[in-house]
């Protein structure tokens, strides 16, 4: 039973002692983590991560205001893949974020961090959003080592609620990141994702939304930044399980030196889910030739009466602009940066971001070779 | 001001283009250059600022005597040129006045001024925009991004106001312009006319240069340029057609 993907790091996970569930271990130790002849990991190879020997260790939240995040100490089982069997059988704990019925949350920012050097953290969380509240949540996912966050989030969002998310993950070190969100939905309720991936060894972002009643509408969109030998996966399924729901995935990708960025961009539209309207446009930059950006939208329609789209662009950086702004006294360095993040941001002009990641996103690419300056550390 | 010497350029491709070029503009003067298509107008407008694709052989082209050949974009007009361009180039997700704020702290920091903080820039910007009938909404939108062929150029004009150059050269300003719109970039232009500035007008037709009157009018035909007067040539080019100097 040793021939399984990734059975040495489990043996080595349960001589830590750290499993808690026998259960979901068994399953993950009989079948073993996805290789990448599992279509939907094609292009993402775990060897790498599975071979590091990790301190099981608890995540640390840092939160601006107090009280507003709670433990989440139920272990759940979730439908997610062999990480989350892998999250279920250390029984990771995680936080609780509740928004009361009819609530209006000014935005809450909260830092989620390993508790110990070289750790694998495992949580998790749940959100939840009472009928008719709005809540703004930004999220900062960071580590400066080689440590493993793998987290499951299931968010309950009531009629006529809206939760905004805005996710960021970013590594200073070669850091892994595995986050997958689940949310579900109710009448007339709006989820609104961001996801914002920069540096990492490799992240995997998964947002999985369910629309199971008329009138809601999910958006999940990124903004991918790689360069080096980073490496991105994001994943998008979107299920129209009711009539008159709408869905939005906009993703925009920049990729230098040979670094990696995958979009899989699910929307499924179930039998009797007529009026429905998903779109799906995935833009990348390429600024290197040895850096690789696939997208592959999966798109399962069953319904007639439906309005989908996708679309998918690759391309360098305009020359005509970068010459443009030369012309006018704008080094190119400057006029790179000027264009790499007014690409990444385009679709997201009406987001107001919170300014400290607007920061890290302009220092991010005053980082990308060829153009000066250097990043600095930002608090949130 | 301008020096152009025996300037032979092309194509990257090896295509000749310019086949010995000479002009001389002094401080405060306004030459334009008329030619049919194909004659070697636009390029002589993008090599002078250092547009990618061009191949200078032989020649050279100084701007009080700085060598701009040696240079890069950026470091021309740093220099003091400025190019208006024909097809002023869309730049989708680039607010139009973040990168007016770019380009003149750009152009300061170089000169060793002291870069101008939001508020003194908007000060200036404003003052500047409202001559060429620009509003706020426009400097909102991204750069050139659902600029109607007026607005383009006026926005053109106004980097120049902002950008204050020695040199000005400006490529085929009236093309996609109706009266109205040619009336309101003429008088931008003249109203930045200076003992000190200089400007090198490009066009195809004479319209534009009722409006802004030049001291000298070049005809380039066939990369050379075959004739040199002073306003009335352009009359006469109006009268003629341009066939009468590509015989020349």
């Amino acid at each position: 039973m040793t021939d399984v993907f990734g059975a040495e790091f489990l043996d080595r996970l349960h001589s830590t002692g750290a499993v808690k569930n026998p259960a979901p271990f068994e399953t993950l130790r009989t079948n073993g983590f996805p290789n990448r002849r599992v279509e939907a990991w094609r292009y993402t190879d775990l060897a790498g991560q599975l071979a590091q020997t990790l301190t099981p260790a608890g995540l640390r939240i840092n939160q601006e205001q107090s009280g507003l995040f709670g433990p989440n100490p139920a272990v759940e089982s979730v439908e997610g893949d062999a990480l989350s069997l892998l999250n279920a059988a250390v029984g990771g704990e995680g936080f609780l974020f509740e928004v009361p019925e009819g609530a209006r949350l000014k935005p809450v920012f909260a830092r989620f961090g390993p508790m110990d050097s070289n750790a694998l953290v495992n949580a998790t969380n749940r959100i939840t959003v009472g009928a008719g509240a709005e809540a703004v949540l930004v999220e900062r996912w960071g580590q400066t080592d080689e440590s493993w966050m793998n987290s499951d989030t299931t968010i309950d969002i009531a009629e006529g609620g809206h939760l905004r998310r805005i996710i960021l993950v970013e590594d200073g070190g070669a850091g892994t990141q595995t986050h997958r969100t689940f949310t579900t939905l109710g009448e007339n309720s709006r989820y609104d994702a961001l996801v914002v991936t920069l540096g990492g060894a490799l992240h995997r972002i998964e947002q999985h939304a369910d629309l199971t009643r008329p009138g809601c509408h999910a958006g999940l969109s990124a903004i991918v930044l790689k360069r080096a030998q980073e490496h991105s996966d994001f994943v998008t399924n979107v299920r129209h399980l009711a009539e008159d729901t709408t869905s939005d995935q906009q993703v925009r990708t920049v990729v230098d030196d040979q670094a990696t960025a995958i979009f899989q961009g699910g929307i499924k539209v179930a039998k009797d889910s007529q009026r429905i309207e998903g779109d799906q446009l995935s833009r990348a930059l390429m600024l290197s030739d040895r850096a690789q950006a696939f997208t592959k939208p999966e798109l399962e329609i069953f319904a007639d009466d439906v309005k989908c789209s996708h679309g998918a662009t690759v391309g360098d950086l305009d020359e005509d602009a970068l010459f443009y702004m030369r012309a006018r006294g704008v080094d190119e360095a400057a006029a790179r940066a000027l264009l790499i993040l007014a690409f990444a941001r385009e679709p997201f002009e009406a987001i107001e971001l919170p300014e400290a990641i607007e920061t890290m996103l302009d220092s991010k690419v005053q980082e990308w070779p060829g153009v000066s300056g250097r990043f600095e550390e930002m608090d949130l | 001001m301008l020096e152009i010497k025996g300037l032979h350029a092309g194509l990257e491709d090896g295509t000749e283009i310019l086949k010995g070029i000479n002009l001389s503009i002094g401080a405060g003067e306004v030459h334009a250059i008329m030619g049919p298509n194909g004659s070697g107008k636009s390029t002589t407008a993008n090599i002078l600022s250092g547009k990618p694709g061009y191949d200078v052989r032989s020649g050279s082209a100084t701007l009080d005597g700085a060598d701009l050949f040696e240079m890069e974009p950026e470091e021309r007009a740093h220099a003091g040129l400025f190019q208006a361009f024909q097809y002023p180039v869309e730049i989708p997700g680039v607010q139009a006045s973040t990168f007016l704020q770019t380009a003149v702290n750009a152009k300061r920091k170089v000169a060793g001024l002291a870069e101008l903080d939001a508020l003194a820039f908007v000060r200036e910007l404003r003052a500047q925009a409202k001559k060429l009938g620009i509003g706020n909404d426009m400097l909102k939108r991204a750069v050139n991004v659902g600029f109607s062929g007026g607005e383009k150029k006026r926005f053109e004009t106004l980097q120049m106001a902002l950008l204050e150059p020695k040199l000005a050269v400006m490529d085929e300003t009236d093309s996609g312009l109706d009266v109205d719109a040619l009336r309101v970039v003429a008088d931008g232009v003249n109203a930045l006319r200076s003992p000190e500035r200089s400007f090198l007008v490009i066009t195809h037709y004479q319209r534009l240069l009722d409006y802004i009157v030049p001291d000298y009018v070049h005809i380039l035909s066939d990369g050379k340029i075959v004739k040199s007067g002073d306003k009335s040539l352009a009359l006469e080019v109006e009268r003629t057609g341009y066939a009468e100097f590509e015989a020349a």
